[in-house]
């Protein structure tokens, strides 16, 4: 089938043309063409970016040394198999971040107090290479939702500057991305999809006749009212097209229940294992290609980890604000570490799993982590690390001590460029992607 | 027109967004010195561009060619790069030569920051006119509720599945913060459906609302009752507490005690007889998600119970159990005995006596013998103790928000048609939809209106879909309308429309009464509002004075409490830093469980109380009278007040709990849960009271340190050293005397005369408290009375701060220069009336700005 010569047919075509026929060659010609021939295509690339909020103990975290044979941290130890796929960023540092406003900049850039968010870079390569699966991104977080206006659950923000909402629930998110869909929500489904199409035809022309009679400075208003319209509307084609194709099923051997409901508190580290699980699920059925996740949310987090563990000297908040107390500090580096621990988990996932010409789903992915601040609420010394994607042609330094103040915008510049996403121009502050971690 | 602003420069300026006080310009403290052009080419050139000019460009910036127009590329990133690395006292380096003066690198810095909040007052100006909006959050919750009668159940509905509004200015009101996006309109759309299957019901729920009991004789096996009672009988006890076991109390015809999710109501007949000591019985009713439910005595007797009632929201999927007794003040003794055994024998005394004496036995042992260790009935004389004797619990549910159905009946008056007759069933619909879409969209509307809609409906019914279903897609369409979401303010003349220059215009009487609606309301107007502005009565001031003192008295005035006054205070925030546990382990006691709930309500209540007895505005500032609750009452150590509502009480002379600063919920925002945050303090007065945030500190500067090792300072010591830096001084004496001003108010909130908290040991040589200060404009005072005075000196700077909160809320948009008369004018207003609050809302609603667009 030579899908190259043929244009996709639009959605309302398809409605115009055959009223609610959902049938299969239709869908097939609407599929962007790399989705049906998806197996033949190469490997996809994918990343996801992982926030964890108020910083780090960052003397117990950086390496003293540099370059490749750097020797590891004791907070870093969890990631001595993938030492050869990792490089630690130092230097990395966030314009709007420290306080506690860093997670509203964090992908985006742009200042917590700004009256407008921005997109997160995660979305703009959404925008570009979403439509190759069923889901252009996915938001995890501990907390569900978007936490808006108050410290955010999400990373992620839409071209509006919108706040994408996370999902905190392993169960949720395993049937979002796994769950047959049966019968009779399909036959539900038709319904909705003509029903919205039909409304959102009718709200085009109501928004029309509006337009003549508003004066010229509601027209912004009104405009991203058309905007919004648009956008359901190709999410609509979205789902008509993605409606008939079945959900893949994949083998979970080895990974905890994701249906079982309990309480995250209750034991940590299940929590966070099913939910790196779902990370590598969902990357390696090419549910998606894009994910952010809110390990742990600024200011407010932590608790997870630290209500189950013993002889704290405070809850995480407090042991940040740690005036030097060696014992508060020393608890602070305990508490990194075990979320480091937890993120080993998806290292290991991701390296297990194999791509057809014999590479690992790790190759392919790159994972990237940070904080809004460093330590001490500081903008800079930001625990950033990068790991994975060296068939993305990602160079691995180990430690690399990058300039003072680097903006962190330069890193996800190195990550939307290693897969082949057009960045526009000024993105963010980034000065351009790091140029070391970039294969000759 | 699209935003202009580049985003490079919206990202630096936001952080100086609300510095800008466009209106406030007649503020008594002192003005502040910005540099001249001239000043600042002199200063470039004498201690600048000897490393940052045409010859050398250290760290790639060169100022000689930086644009001073700060709409340029990064100019204004640049600038603010600069201004902040002046107030650190980094720049000009201290071993260059010539070195400026301090009141030299201020005037620089205040320049920037000057045109810093320029551009962005011109980035968030509308020129002075409303932008049409959405409706936010709760305002389309609350017109939902009264367009059709839809509610939900507390925790559901639109409140939880729409997400949440960005503010501009304080608050969740501007357009410019209400975006629309894709994933918004989605969010809409389905919960249309939601209210669409809400609204159109034509048949009864599965379980319909019913009553059904836990009569525990009922239960109570015949035979054995040794074993049986004993071991899985009657009422699970632990220590204090009474629950009551999932197989009692079934909703009829089913093995459910809540079938689906739903409100119950449980009434709960109970006698308390009072022991010896005449105390009465206490009890609480608890739910274990919902917490306490109701805590009070128990009176009656056997013969004749007391009826105590709650009602909660219970899902069978969370709560497994309903709502248990908790015996507070139950007598409790050591024993021999195990608790067991001691049932047991009572079991055996009681022989051959019918259950419901069985029962009340029963109860009566839990009075007595609240632990394990009980004491054998023997040598225990019952009549001494107080005694809980339960009678039954009734129980009424489920009750559902939208069954029977309020919109059904509103919609249909006569009655659903079935759908068999096409023609009469669209005709129905039409008949509807015509009445319903005015209301809906707060205007006359025209026939074609309908027709859009009747399509849709038709559409679906020939697609074989049931008259109802096709109805709720109708329905889905009109909530999905753009004149449903926004307020839509059309010039009534077309052609206005098109007028380059655009100039205002009055808006018509329908749009006068949406305004005021959610203004006061946060919903559509009601049928009087609509009638008036139907008979273009609306515009006249006297009849705009009337409805207003008519809309504050309504009881959807709440919303005007819960969304202009819970933003004003920014009440929600108030319990943001938790008290570190082992340095006030006071509010962790039972005694204080839902004092955070309490301090978030404090303000509203005197806002509230200020509402309905139309009271003084200056009494947010300073009152011989506060709202306070039991619970807040022993906090501040005022005797005599019962119960968890809360009451007017009148302060003594000399009690520091008058007026906002009085409160509790304030000090406790304004501290990190183990220290108090002066800074943060004096910033919230300084916001809240006046409307005149102080700019943002520049970066990396963090906080007032906490205290090395062996260093005892105080934070107001700590604070002052900060002070001794000159380059700080400059803004934090505008700052730090408003905060340090209220440190007799500990981290909970407790009055202090001596330092606490922190890790510091302080004991015995805990140093007093020092609150004495010095203002700007040069007005001293020793004490927190004399401070209090001395915001009274300044009424007129507050009474001007409110008038611009509250008008930016009405109107939805940011103050402009050109709204300065009539800010001006309702301050005038309130000081001839009396500064009531009626008076400011009144003025706001008569005002220019007010009726035009």
């Amino acid at each position: 089938m030579n899908l190259n010569l043929r244009q996709p047919l639009s959605r309302r075509a398809v409605l115009r043309g055959v009223g609610v026929s959902l049938s299969l060659p239709f869908l097939e010609a609407m599929l962007p063409k790399s989705a049906s021939a998806a197996a033949s295509m190469a490997i996809p690339a994918r990343s996801a970016v992982f926030y964890f909020g108020t910083g780090m103990n960052m003397r117990l975290f950086t390496p003293q040394d540099e370059g490749r044979n750097f020797t590891l941290t004791p907070t870093l130890e969890p990631f001595a198999p993938f030492r050869d796929q990792m490089t630690v960023l130092s230097g990395t540092y966030l314009e709007h971040g420290g306080g506690h406003g860093g997670d509203y900049p964090f992908l985006t850039g742009t200042s917590p107090t700004a009256t407008k968010m921005t997109i997160s870079a995660d979305q703009i390569a959404a925008a570009q290479i979403g439509h190759h699966t069923r889901f252009p991104s996915l938001q995890f977080s501990e907390t569900k939702g978007t936490g808006y206006p108050g410290n955010v659950s999400t990373l992620s923000w839409s071209e509006q500057g919108i706040p994408l909402p996370a999902e905190n629930d392993p169960k949720v998110i395993f049937d979002r991305l796994f769950a047959p869909v049966s019968a009779e929500e399909q036959r539900l489904n038709e319904h909705r999809f003509r029903q919205r199409a039909s409304i959102l035809d009718g709200l085009v022309g109501k928004a029309k006749d509006l337009e003549k009679k508003i004066s010229a400075t509601d027209k912004s208003k009104l405009d991203e009212f058309m905007t919004s319209i648009r956008g359901v509307e190709s999410e609509l084609q979205r789902d008509i097209a993605w409606a008939t194709t079945p959900k893949p099923n994949p083998n979970t051997a080895g990974m905890g229940d994701f249906q079982q409901k309990f309480n995250p508190v209750d034991d940590a580290r299940r929590y966070f294992h099913l939910m790196y699980d779902l990370t590598t699920l969902a990357f390696q059925t090419d549910s998606t290609r894009l994910i952010t996740f809110m390990v742990r949310v600024e200011s407010a987090g932590g608790g997870l980890v630290t209500t189950k563990m013993q002889n704290l000297a405070g809850n995480f908040h407090s042991l940040t604000h740690h005036g030097e107390d060696p014992v508060k500090l020393r608890d602070l580096a305990r508490i990194d570490r075990v979320y480091m621990e937890h993120f080993a988990h998806v290292l290991e996932g991701l390296s297990a799993m194999k791509e057809p010409d014999g590479s690992s789903l790790l190759d392919h992915t790159m994972l990237a982590f940070s904080s809004g601040m460093g330590i001490g609420h500081s903008r800079d010394l930001l625990p950033t690390a990068i790991f994975g994607g060296s068939a993305l042609g990602i160079e691995h330094q180990g430690h690399l001590k990058l300039p003072p103040n680097t903006p962190l915008s330069s890193l996800w510049h190195t990550m939307l460029d290693r897969m082949q996403v057009q960045v526009p121009k000024d993105f963010q502050d980034s000065p351009g992607p790091i140029k070391q971690l970039i294969k000759a | 027109m699209k935003l202009t602003l580049l985003p490079t420069i919206v990202c630096v300026l936001v952080a100086l967004a609300l510095m800008a006080s466009p209106v406030a310009a007649q503020s008594p403290e002192p003005p502040v010195e910005i540099a001249s052009p001239e000043q600042i080419d002199d200063y470039l050139k004498n201690y600048c561009v000897a490393c940052h000019g045409p010859e050398q460009q250290k760290g790639d910036l060169r100022l000689d060619a930086l644009s001073r127009d700060f709409t340029q590329g990064r100019a204004a990133s640049v600038w603010v790069e600069v201004m902040d690395r002046l107030n650190l006292g980094e720049m000009p380096p201290v071993d260059a030569k010539p070195q400026p003066t301090v009141a030299e690198s201020a005037r620089i810095a205040r320049w920037v920051a000057t045109k810093i909040a320029e551009v962005q007052s011109q980035a968030n100006s509308t020129g002075g006119r409303v932008i049409m909006r959405r409706l936010n959050r709760v305002e389309y919750t609350n017109t939902i509720r009264d367009l059709l009668g839809v509610t939900f159940l507390e925790g559901d509905g639109p409140l939880k599945d729409l997400p949440s509004d960005g503010k501009v200015g304080g608050f969740d009101k501007v357009s410019k913060a209400l975006l629309l996006d894709p994933s918004l309109l989605d969010a809409y759309f389905q919960m249309a459906r939601l209210i669409a299957n809400e609204a159109i019901v034509t048949a009864p729920p599965e379980f319909e609302t019913r009553t059904y009991s836990i009569e525990p004789e009922a239960f109570v096996p015949k035979g054995d009752y040794k074993v049986r009672a004993g071991q899985n009988g009657v009422f699970h006890y632990h220590t204090t507490d009474i629950h009551f076991p999932p197989h009692l109390g079934l909703y009829p015809g089913s093995k459910l005690r809540i079938p689906v999710k739903g409100t119950y109501r449980f009434r709960f007949k109970l006698a308390g007889v009072p022991g010896q000591d005449g105390a009465p019985v206490e009890i609480q009713i608890v739910e274990k998600f919902a917490g306490n439910l109701l805590t009070t005595t128990v009176g009656g007797t056997v013969e004749k119970p007391e009826v105590h009632e709650v009602s909660v929201v219970l899902d069978p999927k969370m709560n497994r159990e309903i709502p248990m007794l908790r015996f507070l003040n139950v007598v409790s003794y050591g024993g021999e005995l195990t608790y067991k055994y001691h049932v047991f024998l009572v079991l055996l005394e009681a022989g051959n006596h019918e259950p419901a004496q069985l029962f009340r036995l029963m109860a009566r042992e839990r009075a007595e013998a609240p632990n394990r260790f009980g004491v054998s009935p023997k040598v225990l004389d019952r009549d001494k103790h107080r005694t809980l004797y339960v009678e039954s619990v009734e129980i009424e549910g489920p009750i559902y928000p939208n069954w029977p159905s309020r919109a059904m009946a509103r919609l249909f008056p006569n009655g659903i048609a079935d759908g068999s007759d096409r023609a009469a069933a669209l005709a129905q619909a039409r008949d509807m939809f015509a009445r319903l879409l005015p209301r809906a969209y707060r205007r006359p509307i025209e026939q074609g209106e309908v027709d859009f809609i009747l399509n849709i409906v038709q559409g679906e019914i020939d697609r074989g879909l049931p008259y109802a279903e096709a109805l709720r897609i109708g329905l889905i369409s009109m909530l999905c309308s753009p004149e449903f979401l926004l307020i839509v303010e059309p010039p009534v003349e077309v052609q206005a429309a098109h007028e380059p220059n655009n100039a205002k215009y009055e808006i018509n009487h329908y749009q006068l009464a949406s305004r005021l609606s959610y203004f006061l309301w946060s919903s559509m107007p009601d049928e009087k509002l609509l009638a008036l502005a139907q008979s273009d009565k609306l515009a006249d001031p006297a009849v705009i004075r009337s409805e207003v003192e008519r809309m504050l008295l309504d009881p959807k005035a709440d919303a005007f409490v819960h969304n202009f006054a819970a933003q004003w205070f920014k009440n929600e925030e108030f319990t943001r830093f938790a008290p570190d546990e082992r340095l006030y382990r006071k509010v962790y006691s039972p005694k204080f469980k839902g004092l955070d709930k309490d301090l978030q309500r404090q303000p509203l209540a005197v806002f509230r109380e200020l509402l309905t007895t139309d009271g003084n505005l200056l009494e947010i500032v300073d009152s011989n009278w506060t709202m306070v609750n039991e619970r807040l009452a022993a906090l501040y150590g005022i005797p005599n007040v019962k119960g968890a509502e809360f009451q007017r009480v009148a302060l003594p002379e000399g009690s520091h709990r008058g007026g906002l600063l009085g409160m509790a919920g304030v000090h406790r925002w304004g501290s990190d849960g183990v220290r108090t945050k002066p800074v943060e303090r004096g910033k919230y007065i300084l916001d809240v009271l006046f409307n005149d945030p102080p700019p943002p500190p520049p970066p990396n500067v963090g906080e007032v340190e906490p205290n090395i090792e062996g260093k005892n300072l105080t934070v107001r010591q700590r604070l002052i050293e900060h002070q001794k830096i000159e380059s700080c001084a400059n803004c934090h004496r505008g700052i730090d005397p408003y905060g340090l001003a209220m440190e007799n108010f500990n981290v909970i909130g407790e009055w202090r005369d001596h330092q606490d908290g922190e890790d510091t040991n302080w004991g015995a040589k805990a140093p007093p408290i020092d609150v004495s200060g010095v203002l700007p404009s040069g007005r001293q005072f020793a004490n927190f009375a004399e401070f209090k005075e001395s915001l009274m000196e300044q009424k007129e700077r507050y009474l001007r701060g409110l008038t611009e909160k509250m008008m930016t809320y009405a109107l939805g948009r940011t103050l402009e220069a050109s709204d300065r008369p009539a800010v001006e004018s309702i301050v005038e207003q309130l000081k001839q009336n009396n500064f009531t609050i009626g008076t400011l809302v009144a003025g706001i609603a008569t005002s220019h700005p007010f009726k035009t667009k």
